[in-house]
């Protein structure tokens, strides 16, 4: 592998760089807001948008194929809305409607594009797939301009999204439309996707908006750090991608691009506070605890009988107190000075081991 | 037979293999699943392919439906690791088996027929090239006779399991009760799909599988409430996807499985518009009515209250009522026709009237409220 910093490296780079500020913004808000695979029905809904806006224009301008794939992203999720609020069908169904039909139809016209004579659809074949390398300085402009709007939006309706999304009938209280800002955000969504597509492609955008928030939500829970972390994931693994897909022969940006994010999920799966590995070992932890309290408990316990609080007990009585503690565990208690042996069966606490145990059944009771 | 009936034959039977499965998906609410099961079952068939070299064998079928499955399991691992949301964890799993795909066809399948734009968009046009021979008869085009099988297994599972699903569908509950595994329907569902989207991979392409899985259903569920007719009815809507769809890709010389999915959308939207219980049309016309019909009503109880010059006779003419009741002038004509055709008042020279039916009208309006 070896890595060359050319032209349209360095291009694609600030490209993907963008885009991942971009989709880790907007992913915390999908994925906060349960609307996650809307991303990936207006991913696929925007196809038919720039094969009308081409055919109307017969133009290849990066501007008026932009404007055509919003309006069909922004038609298709009026169209799901529609759909949820005026018939009996779910989310799901009207997802995959919208989805399925609006790039069934896509496909239709792109057929009918190919027939005409002064237009190869080059343009338009790399919005399946993406294709970062494609990249030229000016899609990277207007690119730039559509994150500022985009970041700078977030940051005048900071409050009114995060109410929006954790409080919705606060939200209302407070005097604010709900409509209005479901409405900027639903645009920040579209354009956001829209501008992702030349580089990761259709199937694999939805990855770019659930994916970064996902694993940042495993890390924090505060919708600030949260969306610092989601979009520094997103940022890494945009240039990581680009960076592995331009040193290796033949390998295509977008799906390594995904590749990466879908490894850091996975890692946050595991390893994350809230991951699977550490809140095993907190469980071992835990169980660990509760068996050396009850053993001092039980010690204490049968100790009350006697005058003396210290006094040894085989280690076999235990049994009837629920079950015999296995040697190691009164190895470990033994060096924290909390019990002694005085011979191979029988064990007594000490004073520490007393106050301890008297602590416990206080915090018990 | 002349390619073009083999070609609408095979639409039929993707449409009715997938309309079978995808009924049951409406209901439970898991259409975006069967776009995952689409995508990753490309996953299978890469790694299928790699180990095989052939695009001709069974085992790529297969290796396919397993990794069709392996996105369920993986899929409700994730959702009841209760980490992330059920559309969070469908949206997760399926790029990345995608993500795997597309590169492993990069790096190492670069030459062979397994390009990207065909298994997203497929091409069911090519299917009659490929003959089902043998020795020296032709049964007809491969497609053709694997979609039927795969239509076959699909009608089989849900015929058999018919009861069992209905119950599981509507009330889980009561089938967990029952004793009724629900994983195991719940398995043999997301296999059907899988081996829905394998066996249309390379006639429709694995994002069109979609919109013949769930539209239809869809469609019909907007047309019915009855489980077996909504059955029915998605494969009669299914079939005519693909019957008009090839008519239509004809005409306009373009994309058969695009203009399959055209056709669906617009049917959809049909009885969306005009569906007799559910459409749109028909609940704008409800609203209307029932806005009329409380006017109406509210009419009445005005009429009551505000006596004539008369003793006992309720009268009011046009303009004192549009004064009174602040409606604007065209909206108050109609309530006042609708109540004269419902026979609430009666016209008496310049002034109108309440009837003793409106009388009655108007006082049960009162006691009930």
């Amino acid at each position: 592998m070896n890595i060359v910093i050319d032209y349209p490296v360095i291009i694609a780079l600030i490209g993907t760089g963008l885009i991942g500020i971009t989709s880790g913004i907007i992913s915390c808000y999908s994925v906060l807001k349960e609307q996650s695979l809307l991303g990936d029905a207006i991913a696929h809904a925007a196809l038919p948008g720039l094969c009308i806006a081409f055919l109307l224009t017969l133009n290849k301008h990066p501007i008026i194929l932009l404007a055509g794939a919003i309006s069909a992203g922004l038609i298709g999720t009026l169209l799901i809305s529609t759909i949820i609020q005026k018939s009996i069908l779910k989310e799901d169904t009207a997802l995959g409607i919208i989805l399925s039909v609006f790039f069934g139809f896509g496909t239709l016209l792109l057929t009918m594009i190919q027939k005409i004579p002064t237009a190869r659809q080059s343009g338009l074949d790399t919005y399946l797939f993406g294709n970062a390398s494609s990249m030229l300085a000016s899609d990277i402009a207007m690119m730039g301009i559509l994150s500022v709007m985009i970041i700078a939006v977030t940051i005048l309706c900071w409050k009114e999204f995060k109410c929006l999304i954790f409080d919705g009938d606060f939200f209302l209280t407070q005097g604010f439309s709900k409509t209005k800002s479901d409405i900027i955000l639903t645009i920040l969504t579209v354009v956001t996707i829209i501008i992702g597509l030349q580089t990761v492609g259709v199937i694999l955008m939805s990855a770019m908006i659930i994916a970064p928030a996902t694993a940042a939500k495993l890390w924090q829970k505060k919708l600030g750090p949260m969306m610092f972390l989601s979009v520094t994931f997103a940022t890494i693994s945009g240039l990581l991608g680009v960076l592995i897909s331009s040193a290796t022969h033949r390998l295509p940006t977008g799906p390594t691009i995904v590749t990466v994010i879908s490894v850091i999920v996975i890692f946050s799966l595991f390893f994350s506070p809230e991951g699977i590995v550490i809140q095993w070992i907190q469980k071992q932890r835990n169980k660990r605890a509760i068996r050396i309290n009850s053993i001092l408990i039980n010690l204490y316990t049968l100790a009350k009988t006697h005058d003396n609080l210290c006094h040894p007990h085989n280690i076999e009585t235990l049994k009837v107190l629920g079950g015999i503690p296995p040697l190691h565990l009164l190895q470990k208690l033994e060096r924290d000075g909390l019990i002694v042996h005085h011979n191979d069966h029988d064990w007594g606490l000490t004073e520490t081991g007393i106050s301890k145990a008297i602590h416990i059944l206080q915090r018990i009771h | 037979m002349p390619p073009i009936i083999e070609i609408i034959i095979i639409g039929c039977l993707v449409a009715i293999s997938g309309a079978l499965p995808g009924c049951f998906l409406v209901l439970r609410k898991m259409a975006m699943m069967s776009d995952a099961i689409s995508h990753s079952v490309l996953l299978g068939i890469v790694i299928m392919f790699l180990a095989i070299k052939t695009l001709h064998s069974p085992l790529l079928i297969i290796a396919a439906t397993v990794t069709g499955l392996i996105t369920v399991i993986l899929t409700e691992a994730l959702i009841s690791s209760k980490k992330m949301k059920k559309d969070a964890a469908i949206g997760l799993i399926f790029p990345l088996f995608f993500a795997l795909a597309i590169i492993l066809i990069s790096q190492y399948a670069g030459t062979i027929h397994l390009d990207q734009d065909a298994v997203l968009l497929g091409e069911i046009a090519f299917a009659p090239f490929n003959r089902f021979v043998i020795g020296e008869t032709d049964y007809g085009p491969v497609a053709m006779w694997i979609m039927g099988l795969i239509g076959c297994i699909n009608a089989l599972f849900i015929g058999f399991f018919y009861k069992e699903l209905k119950v599981a569908t509507f009330d889980a509950g009561l089938a967990a009760s029952m004793g009724r595994s629900p994983t195991l329907l719940h398995y043999g569902l997301m296999g059907c799909v899988s081996i829905t989207c394998v066996g249309a991979f390379d006639s429709v392409g694995t994002i069109l599988i979609v919109a013949l899985i769930i539209t239809p259903p869809a469609t019909a569920y907007l047309l019915t409430k009855k489980l077996d007719t909504m059955i029915k009815l998605s494969i009669i809507i299914g079939c005519l996807c693909a019957i008009l769809g090839t008519l239509l890709a004809i005409s306009i010389d373009g994309s058969i499985s695009g203009a399959m999915c055209t056709i669906a959308g617009a049917l959809f939207l049909l009885a969306f518009l005009c569906s007799p219980h559910h459409g749109i049309i028909h609940q704008f016309y409800n609203q209307k009515q029932q806005k009329l019909q409380f006017s109406a009503i509210l009419l009445t109880i005005q009429f009551l209250n505000h006596q004539g010059p008369n003793q006992n006779t309720f009268e009011y003419s046009i303009e004192n009522l549009i004064d009174h009741m602040r409606w604007p002038e065209p909206f108050a004509k109609k309530v006042m026709s609708y109540a004269l055709e419902k026979n609430y008042i009666a016209r008496n020279n310049t002034h109108y009237q309440l009837t003793p039916y409106g009388i009655e009208v108007a006082k049960n309006a009162m006691a009930s409220s």
